[in-house]
């Protein structure tokens, strides 16, 4: 549908939206006409000071003081200035109202300034002076409920940071009790300091069964070295061979003699075939010298003419009981060393535990801790905050109320009557509408096409036609295409 | 014979709007005729007095103005009212020529436009239906198509009686007449109901006597000129 359509649909009942806007017009005129003369009216204006209405936020432990917006601001002061206790207190103050406001014909009312901090505080009565007083009462008493308010508003916060304080110093206390209680259950009084300790004890006592392992070992060696030694060694010798007269050599000569012969002749069998006459010279000198140390070995004691005991032998005797006697020392070092330490391995095992729950412990022992402390540094910004807040005004009277005579009201009767005009005009349109559109009448082509659902061919309207008029239309005229 | 009134045409025709409104019929239905070619037109209606005459007539006299041959046959045997709305003279008419009584020639009426003939019901008959349902009109109807571009038949209206749903299966296509104004659309909605049962190849419908548009009308086109 074109705008024309719409413009037709209207103008054939145009009538609908000209009645019902006539007859809501009336009504309001009637209505107007029939109900009591408007009220002496009075105004006043409250400066609101918004930095006096600020509000504590407790939330996690924290307080936060905010200054709201003045939209959120102007809406608490119009719920003040508009509830019942503001009511009852303008009754209370105002002689002749009697008990209750509404039925002593009194309406309180507020305006709020959009961009200033100012509200207007109205009140209508009857009688010019009940209005006067009503509003600079509902101003007095919207200061003071405001004030009120405001306290209140602080103390909630304050029962709610005690609350929170308490409830952190009861988990402080709790968490200390079981503090105590691992200590005293596993008999110390920091298991991490005392783990740390016996670990450090451990990797000593480990460096220290290390080094007795090695001395032990090397001890062994030298004890073998010199068990052989000693073996070897003759117990005694001849007074010849000691003192080198042409007698025997010494067993200890000989084995050494023996020794570089045959390292002599390992050497030279190297160079040399073993017919080689000094090959054959060496292997005759090492028979030799084996004759010579088992004639020496063999020889019993009373073919030797004066026996003395070896002082190789005594020698290498001595240091062999040395080497003994440091072995068993080692022995009984690595006894201690390991007794320690598995004294110190299961004291270990038994603290583990303890760790792992001391620290949780500790943990929220300290958050706690923190918490009230925390809490007890808000408490007191916030009792710093509220003596300002507390002693400050929340607002003050600006304007004091004055009495204005309220007139018939033309102004607005106009402006209902405008409304009543647009609102009638508007619905009777909506019901032009909505006729016709239940309508299946024929009214035009598109009607019939949409109710009949046939192609429409022709629209013949009302004959129109002029008397004494012709066109030059003839026989001769051309067919329609 | 084709007199002018405020509803008839007339030879020749006033430039009105009333005209312009037929012509544009014409035009509609010639585009009609190109898509799918019919040479015999039936006009009924719903309901007595919508204007089916008026519009046969007048679409007959466009037609012809055209230069189409065109027949005219009143075939509303119980109420004619073609002959009495042109002051056509007594004589043989549709009920003569399906009795034999009459040759098309003879029945066939020349008028003051060269190309439209009108045949008027001539006698009286009382079995309406049952002549306009036998082989002879039906013969006779097809002489006329062989004869005519266009033959356009003026009927009862279809709520009335069965000469309506007769006829209009003789005929290649029928148009339906409808009368603009506040009523309820049910008899309009019956007829084409019946006309699909009876087998009638619906080609539109005319909406008659509606208000004049805001729009530009004919005269202010002229005066505009």
């Amino acid at each position: 549908m074109e705008f024309v359509d719409y413009y037709r649909i209207i103008r054939e009942r145009v009538w609908f939206p000209v009645l019902l806007a006539v007859l809501s017009a009336a009504v309001v005129v009637v209505l107007r006409a029939i109900r009591p003369p408007e009220p002496s009216a009075a105004t006043g204006a409250l400066s609101i000071n918004t930095a006096a209405l600020r509000r504590p936020e407790v939330a996690d432990g924290a307080v936060s003081i905010a200054e709201p917006e003045w939209g959120v601001i102007a809406r608490e002061v119009t719920r003040v200035v508009q509830s019942p206790q503001i009511a009852r207190e303008v009754a209370r103050r105002v002689p002749g109202i009697g008990a209750d406001l509404t039925a002593g014909g009194v309406t309180l009312g507020s305006e709020v300034a959009r961009d200033t901090p100012v509200v207007r505080v109205t009140a209508r009565a009857a009688e010019g002076e009940i209005a006067v007083a009503a509003a600079n009462a509902a101003m007095a008493a919207t200061l003071e409920g405001l004030g009120e308010l405001q306290r209140e508003r602080f103390r909630r916060a304050s029962e709610a940071v005690a609350q929170q304080s308490s409830a952190a110093t009861r988990r402080v206390s709790a968490a200390t009790q079981r503090l105590e209680g691992l200590r005293s259950r596993y008999g110390t009084r920091d298991p991490n300091e005392e783990v740390n300790a016996l670990k450090a004890e451990l990797v000593s006592l480990a460096t220290r069964r290390s080094e007795l392992v090695w001395e032990r070992v090397s001890v062994t060696a030298r004890e073998q070295m010199l068990l052989a030694a000693v073996e070897e060694q003759p117990r005694y010798e001849t007074i010849e061979q000691v003192q080198g007269t042409g007698g025997p050599l010494p067993p200890s000569e000989i084995g050494a003699q023996l020794n570089a012969v045959i390292a002599d002749l390992q050497e030279a069998l190297k160079r040399r075939t073993p017919r080689h006459p000094t090959v054959i010279e060496m292997q005759r000198r090492i028979e030799e010298l084996r004759r010579q140390a088992e004639a020496v070995r063999e020889a019993p004691a009373e073919t030797v003419s004066t026996r003395i005991p070896s002082p190789v032998w005594a020698t290498l005797e001595g240091q062999l009981w040395d080497m003994r006697l440091t072995t068993v020392t080692i022995g009984a070092q690595m006894q201690w060393v390991e007794a320690q330490t598995a004294e110190k391995r299961a004291r270990l095992d038994q603290l583990q535990p303890a760790t792992m729950e001391y620290d949780r412990l500790s943990a929220e022992l300290t958050a706690a801790q923190q918490e009230v402390d925390g809490l007890e540094k808000a408490m007191a910004d916030l009792s710093r905050q509220a003596e300002a807040v507390v002693e400050a005004e929340v607002g003050e009277v600006q304007e004091e109320a004055s009495e204005v005579a309220v007139g018939r009201g033309l102004r607005r009767l106009a402006l209902r009557i405008g409304a009543a005009l647009m609102c009638g005009a508007i619905l009777g349109g909506m019901l032009a509408f909505f006729l016709h559109y239940v309508d299946l009448s024929f009214k035009d082509e598109e009607s019939a096409q949409r109710v009949l659902g046939q192609p429409v061919l022709g629209a013949i309207p009302r004959s129109d036609m002029p008397t004494g008029e012709t066109e030059a239309e003839s026989p001769g005229e051309q067919a329609a295409p | 014979m084709l007199r002018q009134t405020d509803t008839l045409l007339g030879a020749r025709p006033p430039g009105c709007a009333y005209f312009e409104a037929f012509r544009a019929l014409r035009t509609n239905i010639a585009a009609a005729q190109e898509k799918e070619r019919f040479s015999s037109l039936l006009i009924t209606g719903a309901r007595p007095g919508d204007g089916k005459t008026t519009v046969a007539v007048n679409l007959g006299i466009v037609v012809a103005l055209a230069r189409k041959k065109v027949a005219l046959v009143d075939a509303d045997l119980r109420h004619p009212a073609i002959g009495e709305m042109l002051e056509l003279p007594p004589g043989p008419g549709l009920v003569d020529v399906c009795n034999g009584e009459a040759s098309l020639d003879d029945a066939l009426v020349r008028t003051d436009i060269e190309t439209l003939c009108v045949l008027p019901t001539g006698a009286t008959w009382r079995m309406a239906a049952e002549l306009l349902g036998s082989t002879e009109m039906s013969d006779a109807l097809g002489d006329m198509r062989e004869r005519f571009d266009l033959v356009i038949l003026d009927s009862p209206p279809v709520g009335a009686v069965a000469d309506a749903g007769v006829l209009s299966r003789l005929v290649e296509r029928t148009l339906l007449v409808v009368r603009a104004g506040s009523r309820s659309p049910e008899p309009e909605l019956r007829a084409l109901q019946s006309l699909e049962y009876a087998g009638a190849r619906i080609l539109g419908i005319v909406v008659n006597d509606i208000l004049p548009r805001d729009s530009m009308t004919y005269q202010q086109y002229y005066s505009y000129r």
